[in-house]
């Protein structure tokens, strides 16, 4: 085809499903280098004496900031929100498209951008050695004298423009776009969470970009918000950093939840249970997300009743968490459960996000953070609700809705490979890591003492086979792209439609519970030109 | 009659054709910033790189407004349905603002509630002579309270017809507007205390700074909208661009409301 | 790789003619040779007369003179009372509770087809099913068996059974 043609559909594209094939792209390959950063940290840390940095602390600090912030802002939010939320969510409200088209293209071409600027910091002079939370003074302009810091936070500023603009966007189709008759309560759960999702981003990250803003003042302009001499106090920059940040992480969940909820319906061949309870969970936990911010500063010199209080409505918000887990397993009890590799990494998300979540409840409690702050137990925390909550609900909406998108089929066998892999390798990596928290080693440190070798070592020989995880997976994907439709052999029959669907009396045989698999296979470039009414 | 409407779109909402400005506003605003680091940190001996990256940009995104514009004005795609949507973003945008805002306060309240030792405890801190809200800052809210009303009027006067209301009215308010930047930029002149200051300076000059930088914003928004009125372009029911960038405005007088409450009146 | 050169393709095949011009540029629209715009819905022929003329120097343009496009069409209707994208209600079957195949629910359309969500007898009494009703094909809810037909707009001008 024309190269004219090529650059207007791709680099100019208006088009919501096109735009999501490029976040997936971005994201897969944002993904590759966080996990490569990933393997050099636990090359690192295999064993003392720097193995692997050869004692280049700064290194070790910058490549520890660029992997978050590479796996949060290039792999995750774009996959979940910029990928499954805008090839999604138009087709599950029956839109003909988002909302503001050109908006939507310029939230994913803004990444670009966004992941130069982070790859140059990382790369010119010192590199930012912070930490991806930047916290100030060692941030400030006396510790990090370079440009890297202020790159780093320039691309954190690009990425939070483009998700904020995607944000309006998303809110802006959930409210004016449904289909004819479909009122709120017939909106599936998926748009739900991005409207959620959309609507946490939208309310914090103008005070991310604030704090930030106010941290390149200090940096380069004399200003003094967060420097002590002039009256200045680097908490503050903590409060409006962690006002981003608590949303942040419901952010990187809550689409995977909606996610999660579709596949295990799927899975179980029945509706989900209880859906306007778990609509209400999502609301909860993203309202009450606004008030626990300071549950991550329990160390910084707090208050005792405020402590007191972030304790308390923090260990709230597994409330509805846990409504939601528990309307999970009622969808799955008395279900026809079909067990594909949906199945193998929705169930996989609910066993091991719930031990993530226990371990969160723990760290809530800010008398029992005060020895965990800032240790591995932290990590371990963290990397369960993410490594294996937000990532296995994108390789499960991968593997349901990826023959729907691209109309073709995956090895099926092959997937679950992956999936045992993965599940061996993160589980290895990140569950020691409770113990070496237990016993007070600190994290972001590249050498330790002898008495957490063997832990470590366990952690690292985990991260190798998540990593032949991943490769597998890259090998599930190119085998998808390059043969995946003569595959049918290899695939089951669900991979089209969710199982319990399908008579031959229809039309074309798409049928479903959700808009999004009664268009064709794979959808063109404009569904519902004559738009579905829901009667 | 349906033989007729089967020849148009089904649905009303626009489908938006392919367009090069998102990608080119993305890299122009990579541009900016690569060329601002370059030049905080001393690559660069002149501003000329950074002025060209931000004119860039502006320019590029004025031909994406000038395609929105003419997608409504001249090719008919804004159907009601996509004025509510519009309206509804637009909304959205100005919240996202206002929390933008609310930060600036929080640091504000975070540093003058309980003022450091390094300021002698008090807050306006030793030695920083403040402004009082009985001086210039009072002009500057009358300024933008008759803007306001001007604004109202303007805009009711389109909803009635009459178009030279609806020009006085615009023209009186950008004009007032443009008077509340010179007396603001008056006060940076003549002001005791710089942004170096210590944290008073730089909360100070942070959020009256980025509240002029909005002002700024709103008087272009007013100004395409005079022009457009000037021109023809907007009906008396139809002017989506006009309403928006009223809503605008309206949200950073407010703005100004508050700083000058707590930063003039409160924290002097 | 394929694939997605399908999916171009298969839109290709999708003969709306649409309203959206492929360039924004008045140009592209102004090739119609323009004839007066269209005052009242019956006088809409078809994308050419809908572009709007301008005001009178010195006054406030009102819709009627200045509005173009889909957005015109859409006043137009406004003015007569019509709602241009309603397509029309779904029309209950005549003797049975929900359809049955020889006397099924029907749904308005201007393709040969639409999507059709069912909540069953009454609305919501099941979780929503949505497939595809045809006008040659019937749809067929799985949860409760309701039987949907598509008929078609414009092609004879009344509706089956009204």
């Amino acid at each position: 085809m024309s190269l004219k043609l090529n650059i207007q559909r791709w680099l100019f594209s208006t088009n919501a499903k096109d735009i999501a094939v490029l976040y997936f792209i971005f994201a897969l390959f944002s993904a590759m280098i966080g996990t490569g950063l990933s393997a050099i940290i636990r090359l690192e840390l295999a064993n003392t004496g720097s193995p692997f940095l050869h004692g280049n602390t700064q290194a070790f600090n910058v490549v520890i900031t660029a992997h978050a912030i590479l796996m949060i802002f290039f792999f995750v939010m774009p996959a979940l929100v910029g990928g499954f939320g805008n090839y999604l969510m138009p087709l599950m409200l029956g839109a003909s498209d988002m909302a503001f088209a050109r908006l939507n293209n310029i939230s994913f071409w803004l990444l670009v951008p966004s992941l130069i600027l982070i790859l140059t910091s990382a790369l010119v002079e010192a590199g930012a050695g912070t930490g991806w939370t930047v916290y100030f003074p060692l941030a400030g302009i006396q510790s990090h004298s370079g440009p890297a810091v202020d790159l780093a936070i320039f691309s954190l500023h690009l990425s939070g423009f483009s998700s904020l603009l995607g944000a309006i966007n998303f809110i802006t189709t959930f409210i004016n776009m449904r289909t004819i008759g479909m009122k709120y309560e017939n909106v599936p759960l998926f748009a739900w969470a991005v409207l959620f999702t959309a609507i946490l981003l939208l309310l914090s990250l103008p005070v991310l970009a604030a704090g930030l803003t106010m941290g390149i003042f200090d940096r380069n302009f004399n200003t003094s918000f967060f420097e002590y001499a002039g009256g200045g106090d680097a908490v503050l920059y903590q409060h409006l950093f962690y006002w981003w940040n608590h949303p942040e992480v419901y952010i990187l969940i809550i689409p995977g939840f909606g996610i999660i909820s579709h596949a295990v319906s799927a899975i179980a061949s029945k509706p989900v249970f209880g859906v306007q309870g778990m609509i209400y969970a999502m609301w909860s936990i993203g309202l009450l997300g606004f008030c626990v911010w300071s549950h991550h500063m329990f160390a910084v010199g707090l208050d005792s009743d405020t402590r007191a209080y972030f304790t308390s409505a923090t260990m709230v918000i597994a409330v509805p968490t846990s409504i939601k887990i528990f309307s999970w397993l009622a969808t799955l009890y008395g279900g026809t459960i079909r067990l594909n590799v949906t199945a193998l990494f929705a169930l996989g998300f609910i066993f091991l996000f719930t031990i993530g979540g226990l371990t969160g409840v723990v760290l809530a409690n800010s008398a029992l953070d005060i020895p965990f702050h800032d240790s591995y137990y932290v990590v371990a925390h963290f990397h369960y609700v993410l490594s294996m909550g937000a990532v296995f609900s994108i390789f499960c909406g991968w593997y349901l809705w990826s023959p729907k998108i691209l109309g073709l089929h995956y090895n099926e066998r092959l997937s679950h490979i992956h999936f045992w892999l993965m599940f061996i390798g993160v589980n290895v990596t990140f569950f020691p890591m409770h113990f070496l928290g237990l016993q007070g080693m600190p994290r972001r440190i590249n050498d330790y003492p002898d008495a957490f070798i063997g832990w470590n070592q366990v952690a690292s020989l985990g991260s190798i086979i998540s990593i032949v995880a991943s490769i597998v997976f890259i090998y599930v994907v190119y085998d998808q792209l390059t043969n995946g439709l003569h595959q049918g052999n290899k695939a089951l029959d669900s991979q089209f439609k969710p199982s319990f669907m399908g008579t031959n009396l229809n039309v074309e045989g798409y049928t479903g519970p959700t808009l999004e698999w009664t268009v064709s296979t794979p959808p063109s470039l404009h569904a519902f030109n004559t738009p579905a009414v829901l009667y | 009659m349906n033989l007729t409407l089967k020849k148009f779109q089904v649905h009303p909402f626009h489908l938006v054709a392919p367009s090069p400005w998102p990608i080119l506003v993305s890299f122009s605003v990579m541009s900016i910033m690569l060329t601002l680091v370059f030049n905080m940190h001393g690559f660069m001996h002149n501003n000329y790189w950074v002025v060209f990256s931000a004119i860039v940009a502006i320019m590029t995104m004025a031909l994406w407004f000038r395609d929105i514009i003419s997608e409504a004005t001249y090719l008919g795609d804004h159907t009601l349905a996509v004025r509510k949507g519009l309206n509804i973003g637009f909304i959205l945008f100005v919240v996202s603002e206002l929390f933008f805002f609310i930060a600036i306060f929080w640091a504000f309240f975070h540093s003058a509630m309980a003022p450091t030792i390094e300021l002698g405890g008090v807050w306006p801190p030793v030695g920083i002579e403040a402004i009082g809200p009985s001086e210039l800052p009072l002009l500057n809210t009358i300024l933008l309270l008759c803007s306001g009303a001007t604004l109202t009027w303007s805009h009711h006067a389109l909803l009635g017809g009459n178009r030279f209301n609806t020009l006085l009215g615009l023209i009186l308010t950008i004009a007032l507007a443009v008077t509340f930047m010179i007396c603001q930029y008056m006060e940076y002149s003549n002001a005791p205390f710089t942004i170096s200051d210590g944290i008073f300076g730089s909360v100070f000059y942070f959020g009256t700074g980025f509240h002029g930088l909005h002002i700024i914003i709103g008087i272009i928004m007013l100004g395409v909208s005079l022009w457009r009125i000037y021109t023809y372009q907007l009906t008396n029911n139809h002017h989506v661009g006009y309403e928006t960038s009223i809503l605008y405005y309206h949200f950073v007088d407010v703005v100004w409301l508050f700083l000058y409450i707590v930063f003039y009146w409160w924290g002097t | 790789m394929f694939a997605l050169r399908r999916s171009l393709l298969s839109a290709g095949r999708i003969a709306r003619p649409q309203q959206v011009a492929r360039f924004s540029s008045a140009s592209a629209l102004l090739q119609h040779k323009a004839v007066k715009p269209a005052e009242k819905l019956s006088e809409v022929t078809g994308p050419e007369s809908l572009i709007g003329t301008s005001a009178a120097p010195g006054t406030v343009p009102t819709d009627l003179e200045q509005e173009t496009g889909l957005a015109r069409l859409e006043l137009l209707g406004k003015m007569d009372g019509i709602d241009i994208f309603d397509l029309g209600p779904v029309i209950r079957p005549q003797h049975s509770v929900k359809g049955t195949p020889d006397d099924p629910i029907w749904v308005p359309t201007y393709d040969n087809s639409r999507i059709v969500g069912c909540s069953g007898t009454p609305h919501g009494s099941h979780e929503v099913q949505w497939f595809h009703a045809g006008v040659d094909k019937v749809g067929r809810c799985d949860e409760c068996g309701a039987v949907y037909r598509a008929y078609e707009l414009g092609a004879d001008e009344e509706a089956p059974h009204h």
